[in-house]
């Protein structure tokens, strides 16, 4: 009975620890004598002394160096230059196949390597930062942008603020699967947001907006990350399957029809020539209008771009037929006039 | 009376926004929580928060169990950061001596934080540097950001020994927002 009950209490504790979360054991990190040391106090300050001026640069490639010495050590005489200047292309993924494949496109595609390169940030043109959906730690920063897929490309001005607003989303699209499409589109929509903003009034005196503040009342840490960290692969459930790829911001719509008034259709009207079609004209301009300021707005749609541009061409061909009708009848309607006419001669 | 009160209100306002902008790290209260210092980790409190900054999950992840690496607790030197961040795949600049401070300059500069050497025996953020005013969030008291200025930054730093790690990563871009501009 004794042992039995001393075999079930181990058991328990190493299934259900009650110690708090901060207090469990990790696993053992690789830790040197030396280094055990140091743990004891918070920072090993002789060591810093000893190295005196020194810059050492880890290039982040996983390897173990023998007893823990530091072999890769260069020494650096200047900061590298400042990338204030730099755009920020921010492509937020959800770890599934189309994401791992913008990923590794983004390393060899020329097109892509051209805007940002991911493995030589110095030299990269744009700075590339590269989001999982599922990291907890990140979902703060997409607050205010709203995802239909993943993987998605975001394009925003530098932070020095030459380019206006730093917060300004200048391009938004899900990815297609053509890397060339994807960069022709975003040098398009930055060549697009640079010729409108020097149209902007008073741009330059531009000043950013103050971040929001949130309340704490306690805190905790624990033994595990306090957000979720994405796991490594893909669960694999989902399927290839690209959208089309259109950009959302700048929607091609703004760029090409929507702000350009139908005055044809107006002065149509508004001469006498009020009909069915004309009406249908302007009313779907007007629904385009207003699906675009409120896209532009970031305020949700009732209806999605497919099922709405099916219901516009319903009612276009619903139209159509009787457009032709009329034409018909007022083609037939001089020779009945005529006919009458010969009739009373 | 009313003039010089709305002048004084006006002015804190705007010297409120202009340190509100110009930090580099742009953590919540919340998210710099995760971060306290409860056992003497004070090195990858300070590097955890740029981690999360800069969006380098190895990094962010350093104070817990995670696919990136076990957890590294306790004190810390240049040669331990080194060796941990080879181990997990962190890029970056473990900078000792006096060129720390051209180092803490550029990467605020330039919209990165900075794990770095404040106090005695102690590591703390530098979040930002806005004019002539150092922002520093000591792991210990997370819930505020400290105000130094350059003599006052200077001496923090030299109390603990001339050391600082900045991660070799982009910085984050601007919390995007839509804007009309087409």
């Amino acid at each position: 009975m004794i042992i039995r009950s001393l075999i079930l209490s181990v058991v328990l504790t190493s299934v259900v620890d009650a110690r708090p979360r901060f207090l469990r054991p990790t696993a053992t990190p690789t830790v040197t004598p030396v280094e055990q040391e140091v743990i004891e106090q918070e920072v090993d300050v002789q060591q810093v002394l000893r190295l005196g001026d020194c810059v050492q640069h880890c290039d982040g490639l996983h390897r173990a160096a023998p007893n823990g010495t530091e072999s890769f050590v260069e020494l650096m005489s200047a900061v590298p230059p400042d990338d204030l200047h730099k755009w920020f292309v921010s492509v937020v993924g959800d770890g599934g196949p189309e994401s791992r494949i913008l990923r590794e496109q983004w390393k060899t595609e020329p097109h892509l390597l051209a805007l940002a390169d991911p493995g030589e940030s110095k030299n990269s043109w744009a700075h590339i930062n590269f989001y999982d959906s599922r990291d907890g730690s990140q979902q703060f920063r997409f607050e205010n942008v709203q995802f239909t897929h993943f993987p998605t490309v975001i394009v925003q001005p530098p932070r020095s603020k030459e380019y206006g607003d730093p917060s300004t989303v200048v391009y938004q699209s899900s990815y297609s699967g053509d890397p060339h499409h994807l960069s022709t589109n975003i040098s398009q929509a930055i060549q697009f947001y640079v010729s409108k903003l020097d149209q902007r009034p008073g741009y330059d005196s531009f000043r950013a907006q103050t971040p929001e503040e949130e309340d704490v009342e306690s805190s905790d840490i624990g033994a595990d990350p306090p957000w979720d960290v994405p796991p490594a692969e893909s669960d694999g459930r989902r399927r290839i399957l690209f959208p089309d790829g259109l950009p959302i911001i700048p929607p091609r719509e703004g760029i090409e029809t929507v702000f350009k008034i139908p005055w044809g259709l107006i002065i149509t009207a508004l001469t006498g020539g009020a009909s069915v079609p004309v009406f249908l004209g302007l009313g779907i301009w007007l629904v385009r209008q207003i699906r675009a300021r409120r896209k532009a707005d970031g305020k949700k749609l009732i209806l999605d771009d497919e099922t709405l541009e099916r219901i516009f061409d319903v009612l276009e061909t619903l139209s159509q037929p009787k457009v032709d009708e009329e034409e018909e009848e007022e083609e037939e309607k001089p020779v009945a006039k005529k006919k009458k006419k010969t009739r009373r001669r | 009376m009313i003039r010089s009160l709305s002048f004084l209100f006006t002015f804190f306002v705007v010297v409120t926004c202009a340190r509100a902008n110009d930090l580099a790290v742009d953590l919540g209260k919340e998210m710099r929580r995760n971060f306290r210092n409860f056992d003497g980790s004070c090195v990858q409190c300070s590097l955890g928060m740029c981690g999360v900054d800069q969006n380098v999950p190895a990094a962010s992840t350093l104070l817990w169990r995670s696919r990136y690496g076990p957890a590294e607790r306790g004190g810390s030197g240049p040669s331990r950061v080194a060796r941990y961040s080879r181990e997990r795949g962190i890029k970056i600049y473990n900078i000792t001596g006096s060129p720390t401070f051209a180092w803490m300059d550029w990467a605020v500069r330039n919209g990165r934080g900075a794990a770095i050497g404040a106090g005695r025996s102690h590591f703390q953020t530098l979040m930002g540097h806005s004019g002539r005013r150092y922002y520093v969030c000591n792991n210990n008291s997370t819930h505020r950001i400290d105000e130094y200025s350059p003599a006052g930054f200077s001496k923090l730093h030299r109390s603990s020994g001339l050391w600082c790690v900045i991660l070799d990563a982009p910085p984050h871009p601007a919390r995007p927002k839509y804007r009309r501009y087409w």
